[in-house]
């Protein structure tokens, strides 16, 4: 599949080409290194990149002759960002529709819908993120009105991303009342973990025919059941993440939750079933009945308890890049600094799977490294700097663009020849 | 019918003519015309705010850097507040005997924020089709609607903006219809009743929409459904108002002649009209793209009114000059965009690219979240304009939340600045406001502390949540 989507990615612009491509060594020198690794923060440390990788990180690191040299002294030197669950590459304008690849509504298939199939890595909005210091995302499919939404991809924001199968996406509310949704959900893992066993047999007409999931959707779901393929599950309030609970133990599932404005009422049953949850850090508002217990405390008491917890847009395409910001606002409410960066780097890395190759300013991890000229977390910080798997990409976008024909308006000929 | 300058004088002008009202059924009883009518006066206000400021205490606030919402910065600063206003600041203020003392020292002060665009109440949290009363999607003109009919005063949201410094917020009828009806000012304080909310004396609004919203949402039931029939619409209705407001000129004129004229029949959408063409309701418009407000700022030429402010506005930093010399405000965000195509071109820089250009620049939010830190909306725009070299002061860019917002709600000799005689709408900040990690630790409106972050019994709830969650749990 990464072949693929290397093969089918077009070319950038010539205006949004990075710097240089491919493997160029360069030290990031002088800065704050929030390494989210073993080393902690570093006040004076470097960052040597090589070959898309980080070489080294540390306080005395030697940077080797004829590498490029960034001074990043006063500056912050942090992971990029990772979004756990959003639309960019999925969507480039919510409500025009032959920009939007998300859904698998009116389509014959839920589970099996893949939108690794219907990522865009031309949209503006790859460079409109990286820009904003986030460099790896989870396209997720949005509701299918089938309880399963289909397959989501983890991406790079880089100009070639590079695309991994994600773990399947469910969401509650599409199955109905919870009562109908989680007895639809238990009939259905039962008949996979069935058809599983019997589908040589059923394919070939000689078994049981009737299920809930057509066979393709089946297919699908059998790494699931098998607990070789994670399931991530949107709900809601407390009684849901309890069964989710209950069912993660009793099916034996690689199982995360999303949404969970209620988690902190349960944060210890979620610690202890090991369950990680990605957030809205932002949501405090009692929209549903399923949402009463909705609290700009979510993460600092899931954090307190110990939970692995992601903070997330929950399917933003146009501004999920805000999650630094929506982690500051966490902190502001009682989640530590540390807690934050890592619900926006290593716990997102942890919950899809990625955690080998990014998270953390480590040796041997991919260099997505941002250079912030201030605090990462503070909505007045910006980048100055930003490598996506070693390759530096200009701070530019069809934002920037626009915004630079306007700041020097040409009185003598029209802006559009500028 | 008298002309009035300045709108916020309205309701003054209503008492005025009812004063004359009676003044003319005397002349009758007296005069040789006993066969007269009396003289007809349109009730302006028929749902008169019933707000009075909570009991406030003598209250000093020291040490504090203070933004002054005028665009100043006072550091080691001391606000006083007495009698619900704002009595002295500055530095070097003498305490007054038996102030209350509150130590600002590492804490900023600020005005109260002010929401101009905010659908609070009439698009409320709990969300449901019960519960959702902002849109009156029924026919593309509908200015006889007015916003404060569907505020709910038991929105949780409410509390929300309050914790986020909101002191102050405009509520607008939802932007499906070309006219969408009446706006209303409201002070953030919990209450039973609408009127119990309303800003004193704050004149009404009039929403508009350009654009998407119109044609998306009447383009299958019999139109608009283009641009150019939006803009058909919009001049058939000034038409019809104009002819209204001419009918009731007329009326007045021959009363006044001494004839025995009958009053023109009330017509609820053209009284709001006929407001905007008076100067006394102000025009508030969702308007995306820069063509599409000139056309507005041309259509408000031809019919000889005033547009107040473009809401959401994200293309108005492609005409910044032009708005500048028209003299409308823009409320902006710091940053949404992308959701529909007339929203594409949004730039982080927008607003600090329409104050550069001696525009009015305003933060708006448009939503229950945003709502809750429109300070960091602003700051987050003050800081990509000084990337490129825009360089407010944060005292300056704090205007936009403040000064601004109130000159375009007609209520700025009242809120928007820390200054002498001013309503005590003000906020204690636990640091500088352009810190994601800041809260509002306090909240004083016209001098009463309406909200102390900590505290159970200055932690106002909803009906909707008692019984539901802690006071002040989300928070």
């Amino acid at each position: 599949m990464r072949q693929l989507l290397k093969t089918t990615a077009v070319a950038l612009s010539l205006s949004l080409l990075p710097f240089a491509a491919g493997a160029e060594t360069v030290a990031i020198t002088g800065g704050k290194l929030l390494t989210m690794g073993k080393s902690g923060t570093i006040e004076n440390g470097t960052v040597l990149i090589e070959d898309g990788k980080i070489k080294q990180v540390g306080a005395e690191v030697k940077v080797p002759d004829g590498a490029r040299v960034i001074d990043a002294s006063g500056k912050v030197v942090a992971p990029g960002f990772m979004e756990s669950a959003t639309l960019i590459g999925l969507s480039e304008i919510s409500l025009t529709k032959d920009s939007n690849n998300h859904s698998a509504k009116d389509a014959p298939f839920s589970a099996a819908f893949d939108v690794r199939y219907g990522i865009n890595p031309d949209t503006v909005e790859v460079a409109n993120h990286r820009n904003e210091g986030l460099t790896r995302t989870v396209a997720v499919p949005s509701g299918s009105g089938h309880l399963f939404s289909g397959g989501s991809a983890v991406l790079s924001l880089s100009g070639t991303p590079d695309v991994k199968k994600g773990p399947i996406i469910a969401s509650l509310s599409d199955g109905g009342n919870a009562s109908v949704a989680w007895t639809r959900l238990r009939i259905i893992l039962d008949q996979v973990k069935a058809y599983a066993k019997d589908r040589s047999d059923i394919l070939n007409g000689k078994g049981r025919n009737q299920f809930l999931l057509s066979y393709e959707d089946m297919d699908a779901l059998i790494p699931v059941i098998r607990g070789d393929r994670k399931l991530g599950l949107e709900l809601q309030r407390k009684a849901d993440i309890l069964q989710a609970i209950a069912l993660k133990e009793e099916y034996d599932l690689d199982l995360f939750l999303i949404g969970v404005p209620e988690a902190w009422k349960v944060a210890d049953e979620l610690a202890a079933a090991d369950m990680p949850v990605v957030i809205d850090a932002q949501a405090d508002l009692p929209y549903k009945f399923t949402s009463l217990g909705s609290t700009l405390h979510n993460a600092a008491r899931l954090e307190q308890a110990g939970v692995t917890f992601a903070i997330s847009s929950l399917g933003e395409a146009h501004r999920a890049y805000l999650i630094s910001q929506w982690a500051g606002l966490a902190v502001a409410h009682g989640l530590s600094y540390d807690g934050a960066l890592r619900a926006i780097t290593v716990n997102p890395a942890k919950i899809y799977g990625i955690d080998d190759s990014y998270g953390s300013l480590e040796k041997g991890m991919d260099a997505d490294v941002v250079v912030w000229d201030g605090d990462p977390l503070e909505v007045t910080s910006n980048p100055d700097h930003i490598f996506v798997q070693g390759v530096e990409y200009p701070r530019v976008s069809r934002k920037t663009m626009l915004r630079d024909r306007y700041l020097k308006l040409d009185p003598d000929m029209p802006h559009a020849y500028q | 019918m008298q002309r009035m300058s300045k709108a916020v004088a309205w309701l003054g002008v209503a008492c005025f003519s009812l004063t004359g009202a009676m003044a003319h059924a005397q002349e009758k009883e007296n005069g040789e015309k006993k066969e007269r009518a009396p003289l007809v006066h349109l009730i302006k206000d028929p749902y008169p705010s019933t707000y009075t400021p909570f009991p406030s205490q003598l209250t000093a606030i020291t040490g504090a850097t203070i933004l002054d919402g005028n665009g100043n910065q006072i550091d080691g600063g001391t606000v006083i507040m007495s009698g619900g206003k704002i009595v002295a600041v500055g530095t070097d203020i003498a305490i007054p005997e038996g102030a209350k003392v509150v130590d600002g020292t590492g804490k900023w002060v600020t005005p109260g924020i002010i929401d101009v665009h905010s659908h609070l109440g009439v698009y409320p949290a709990p969300d449901h089709q019960s519960t959702a009363d902002g849109n009156e999607m029924t026919a593309p003109v509908t200015a006889d609607v007015w916003a404060l009919h569907s505020v709910w005063p038991q929105d949780t949201g409410f509390a929300r903006a309050l914790a986020g410094g909101i002191t102050t917020l405009q509520i607008l009828p939802g932007s499906a219809n070309l006219i969408g009806g009446r706006g209303v000012t409201l002070k953030n304080v919990p209450a039973r009743t609408r009127e119990g909310m309303r800003f004193p004396g704050a004149p009404y609004s009039l929403k508009m929409a350009c654009g998407e919203n119109p044609k998306r949402v009447y383009g299958k039931k019999g139109g608009p459904a283009t641009r150019m029939a939006n803009m058909a619409g919009y001049r058939k209705a000034w038409i019809r108002a104009r002819d209204y407001k001419e009918k009731w000129e007329n009326y007045y004129a021959d009363y006044e002649a001494g004839e025995d004229p009958a009053a023109p029949t009330q017509d609820l959408e053209l009284d709001t009209l006929m407001g905007v063409l008076d100067g006394e309701i102000l025009i508030h418009n969702h308007c995306y793209r820069a063509d599409e407000m000139v056309d507005m700022i041309n259509m408000a030429h031809e019919f000889g009114y005033k547009i107040t402010a473009f809401h959401h506005a994200v293309e108005s930093y492609k005409i910044a000059d032009i708005l500048a010399k028209e003299g409308v405000c823009s409320a902006m965000w710091a940053d949404w965009g992308g959701f529909k195509l007339e929203a594409y071109d949004r730039i982080n820089e927008n607003i600090p690219m329409v104050a550069r250009a001696g525009a009015c620049a305003i933060v708006h939010s448009d939503s229950d979240v945003e709502i809750q830190r429109l300070n960091q909306e602003a700051a987050k725009a003050w800081a990509d304009g000084r990337k490129v070299g825009i360089d407010f002061t944060e005292a300056e860019a704090f205007t936009w939340l403040t000064r601004n917002a109130a000159e375009a709600l007609g209520i700025a000799d009242q809120t928007g600045t820390l200054e002498t005689g001013k309503m005590a709408d003000v906020v204690l900040w636990s640091g500088n406001p352009f810190s994601v990690y800041s809260l509002a630790e306090q909240v004083y409106i016209d001098g009463a502390l309406m909200y102390e972050r900590g505290n159970e019994a200055l932690s106002p709830q909803s009906d909707f949540e008692v019984g539901q969650n802690g006071k002040g749990d989300h928070q």
